[in-house]
């Protein structure tokens, strides 16, 4: 027992520099942090970081701006313009300017990414106009924007319309050399908030987006989106939602003897109608099997204006390069200097829609 | 020493001033009988002396004086000890002298266990005399080969005490060890059994009892039968049981009376209450001084606007708070049940809700206060809660110096030292450490009993 509280005496002293008290409710938690690049004035080039953290004693939230060279230089400066002590421990996302992103994005998730306090959870999402305003107007609706915004992020997420993108999965995409990164999309309206979509990077660039509709066909692609509804436009009167249950995807790499790749990228969804406008006869066995066709065509459609729009830019969010890497050994996959190279492999895809119910539509 | 003449003024020379010491004397017989009025039953006095020798003639009282119940005794200590043991010394023509034991000692009678009480099972508690104590355990074991050796307790008290085991199941290396340890035990006296273990204790600077001790008869029956030792002191309502483990004070009767699966899930209930008894504090202390970041989103305000009236930081809160529950919790022990009472009202009113509105504390560390007295009480031996407490205050001043890392750190501590105590040869921390599968089916859980078979 004495040698034991000599040895907490001794270890206690050992420590007594190692003061790292953060008493509650001295501390300002950061919520939500912005980037934005300034793009004209006097501070051009400059970087404008926005915080916004939530006063406990009046509930509401205030956010404070200022404009820097680094990122990490920002909090230095946030902490002089408010009595708390910021901290970033309870960062929840992080919102990026458009023009920001376009310019590359590395650096900043970098920052985050090795600081142990952070959460790698924190979610990424770009904002359209500038986060600045985004997160200092004041909306009619809600009180605090930036937990509104988390769960915008975080519901939409679920719905499969944008992706679950957190500041680890980013990383980790950035850092494959297979795959190229996704980020959500939000717009600033009048009186709220809205996902637009998701974001295609090429390496820590953000080269061009894909609207909600084309968004879930994406993450049909790489199978995220296990079951859910999708809103198929067969023709101006023809509108279904197919609610389905089970998506299996497949991707099935083939090289031939002139190192040309095939990829077969096949989709098996099984599902039901959940409604239907239109002239079909919903009882008709062959007329089903017609519209189970124009389904198939109409995803078939979405997927090959995706992939065209990928093998414009150039990147690979798909992540097709991961299927093709398996295939090939280290100096071919390093010399196909992938996703440079995408033109040049031939993706088939194949879509297969079975309507196993009509469900309660009449 | 054996005295032949005037045996009767040497004895009384020895309760010289003594003056609760009864003489009676049956002149025309040339008889004398000595003994405390108080230890003795009146109708027993009646039965084996007053009648026998009442209207009879000289030469009748051979006789009566070789009747069993009349016990020659020849040395005079053995006659003193007799008369304070509560048996009445007859004296025959002041040379020769007779012990009868009528002896009836004034005690309460059986009643309901207080402290540890269970919803089933049997309610009996050990009272404080030792031989109705005994009886209710032999009452229980119909077996000669339960064994119980007596013992002396106090050079001056002379307390009795029995050591009770069933040969065949207890390890006699156990009862040696336990026999030696009670002949080196060197005392004036001893009032309660609880006194006696922190005699044979081996670690006395541990906050934790070393050795189990309980008030009900059911339950020293079940640890005979599992091969333990147990000890009856006179005038203590309560029996010890050796080698002890730290798991037996988490076991409660009800885990046996009830279906397996109540039991067990009680008894992981308990186990859930020592974290929370242990830590709750701490955690609070520390997740307000280190560990801003493990807050939900969703508390975080509570949280701050919670704090941010209270004048004093964390561990200066927490220890007020504490004192204040542990002063509470003392207060209601000495008051008369009657008066106790309001304590629960004055401790409600003023510490729970007069505490915060006067920003004093904040609500969240009085929920978590007193969910981790509530835990404490979870715990069934009032003894080992006792412990906790001590180390809950431990724990919390090491959540302020280190945050998480200060209360990891407390606990490998109080790990190692649980793992260190020895008891009786046995550890006491088994079957944890040393590990031992076979016995955690009534550590952890409590199995089905049909799986307790080999």
């Amino acid at each position: 027992m004495a040698r034991i509280l000599m040895m907490i005496i001794l270890i206690l002293l050992m420590q007594s520099g190692c003061m790292d008290q953060k008493i509650v409710e001295e501390l300002g938690f950061i919520h939500t942090i912005g980037y934005e690049s300034i793009e004209e004035g006097e501070d051009i080039g400059k970087l404008k970081v926005t915080v916004s953290f939530p006063i406990a004693e009046t509930l509401e939230q205030q956010t404070n701006t200022t404009v820097v060279d680094t990122p990490r230089e920002s909090m230095l400066f946030l902490n002089q313009q408010t009595d708390k002590d910021l901290v970033l421990g309870q960062v929840r996302s992080i919102l990026i300017g458009e023009k920001l992103a376009e310019k590359g994005v590395w650096d900043l998730i970098d920052t985050f990414y090795r600081d142990p306090v952070l959460r790698p959870t924190v979610k990424l999402s770009i904002v359209k106009s500038s986060p600045q305003q985004m997160l200092s107007k004041d909306y009619p609706n809600f009180q605090m924007v930036d937990s509104v915004i988390e769960e915008l992020l975080t519901k939409e997420a679920r719905l499969n319309s944008i992706p679950e993108m957190d500041i680890h999965k980013f990383a980790k995409d950035y850092l494959d050399d297979a795959i190229d990164p996704i980020a959500p999309i939000i717009l600033q309206t009048e009186d709220g908030i809205m996902s637009e979509g998701i974001g295609l990077f090429s390496d820590d660039q953000l080269r061009t987006s894909l609207p909600e509709i084309k968004a879930r066909v994406f993450f049909l692609l790489t199978g995220e989106f296990k079951e859910g509804k999708l809103l198929i436009k067969i023709s101006k009167e023809e509108n279904v939602i197919f609610s389905f249950l089970k998506n299996k995807r497949s991707i099935k790499v083939g090289i031939n003897n002139n190192q040309d790749i095939d990829v077969n990228l096949s989709i098996d969804l099984k599902g039901f109608l959940l409604e239907y406008q239109g002239k079909k006869d919903i009882n008709n066995e062959k007329q089903m099997a017609e519209m189970e066709g124009d389904i198939q065509d109409y995803i078939e459609k979405e997927i090959n204006e995706i992939l065209e729009i990928m093998k414009e830019h150039q990147i690979d969010n798909l992540g097709i390069g991961k299927y093709i890497k398996r295939k090939m050994d280290y100096q071919t996959w390093k010399n196909l200097d992938w996703p440079k190279s995408i033109d040049r492999v031939n993706i088939h895809p194949t879509v297969t829609v079975t309507i196993i119910d009509t469900g309660l539509v009449k | 020493m054996y005295i032949n003449k005037n045996l009767s003024a040497h004895i009384k020379g020895r309760f010289d001033d003594c003056d609760d010491l009864v003489t009676k004397t049956f002149p025309e017989l040339e008889i004398e009988v000595l003994f405390f009025g108080h230890l003795v039953g009146e109708e027993e006095l009646n039965n084996n002396i007053v009648q026998p020798f009442s209207n009879i003639k000289n030469d009748e009282v051979k006789n009566i004086l070789r009747r069993i119940e009349f016990k020659q005794e020849e040395d005079i200590n053995s006659m003193v000890n007799g008369i304070l043991e509560g048996k009445a010394l007859v004296i025959f023509k002041n040379s020769l002298a007779y012990a009868v034991d009528i002896y009836v000692p004034k005690t309460r009678s059986v009643a309901a266990a207080e402290i540890e009480t269970v919803i089933v099972g049997p309610k009996e508690a050990f009272i404080e005399d030792i031989g109705t104590n005994l009886s209710m355990i032999r009452r229980r074991i119909k077996s000669d080969c339960l064994k119980v050796l007596s013992y002396k307790i106090g050079t001056i008290t002379q307390t009795k005490m029995y050591l009770l085991y069933i040969e065949g199941i207890t390890s006699p290396v156990l009862v040696k060890e336990l026999q030696e340890r009670i002949n080196n035990i060197d005392i004036k006296g001893i009032n309660d059994l609880n006194q006696l273990i922190q005699y044979l204790d081996r670690k006395p600077l541990s906050i934790f009892p070393q050795y189990f001790t309980t008030e009900r008869p059911d339950v020293s029956t079940s640890k005979l039968l599992e091969g333990r030792v147990i000890c009856l002191l006179d005038g203590s309502p309560y029996s010890l049981s050796t080698p002890t483990s730290f798991f037996e004070f988490f076991q409660s009767p009800d885990d046996y009376n009830q279906r397996w699966i109540l039991g067990t899930l009680s008894r992981a209930l308990r186990f859930a209450a020592l974290v929370i008894t242990l830590f709750a504090s701490a955690f609070y202390v520390a997740v307000s001084m280190f560990h801003y970041e493990i807050i939900p989103v969703k508390l975080l305000h509570e949280f701050i606007k919670s704090r941010s009236d209270v004048p004093f930081n964390p561990l200066i809160e927490a220890l007020i708070i504490e004192s204040i529950i542990e002063l509470l919790r003392e207060a209601g022990a000495r008051l008369p049940s009657k008066i106790g009472q309001t304590i629960g009202i004055v401790g409600g009113i003023v510490v729970g809700t007069a505490a915060v509105e006067a920003g004093f504390t904040s609500n969240i560390l009085i929920i978590v206060v007193s969910i981790s007295a509530i835990s404490s009480f979870v715990v069934p031996h009032i003894i080992m809660t006792a412990s906790l407490r001590i180390a809950r205050f431990i724990f919390i001043i090491l959540a302020s110096i280190a945050g998480f890392f200060g209360i990891i750190f407390g606990f490998i501590i109080l790990l190692i030292h649980l793992c260190s105590i020895k008891n009786m040869g046995e550890y006491y921390f088994k079957p944890i450490a040393p590990l031992s599968l076979k016995d955690l089916k009534d550590t952890i859980i409590r199995a089905p009993y049909q799986f307790f078979k080999k």
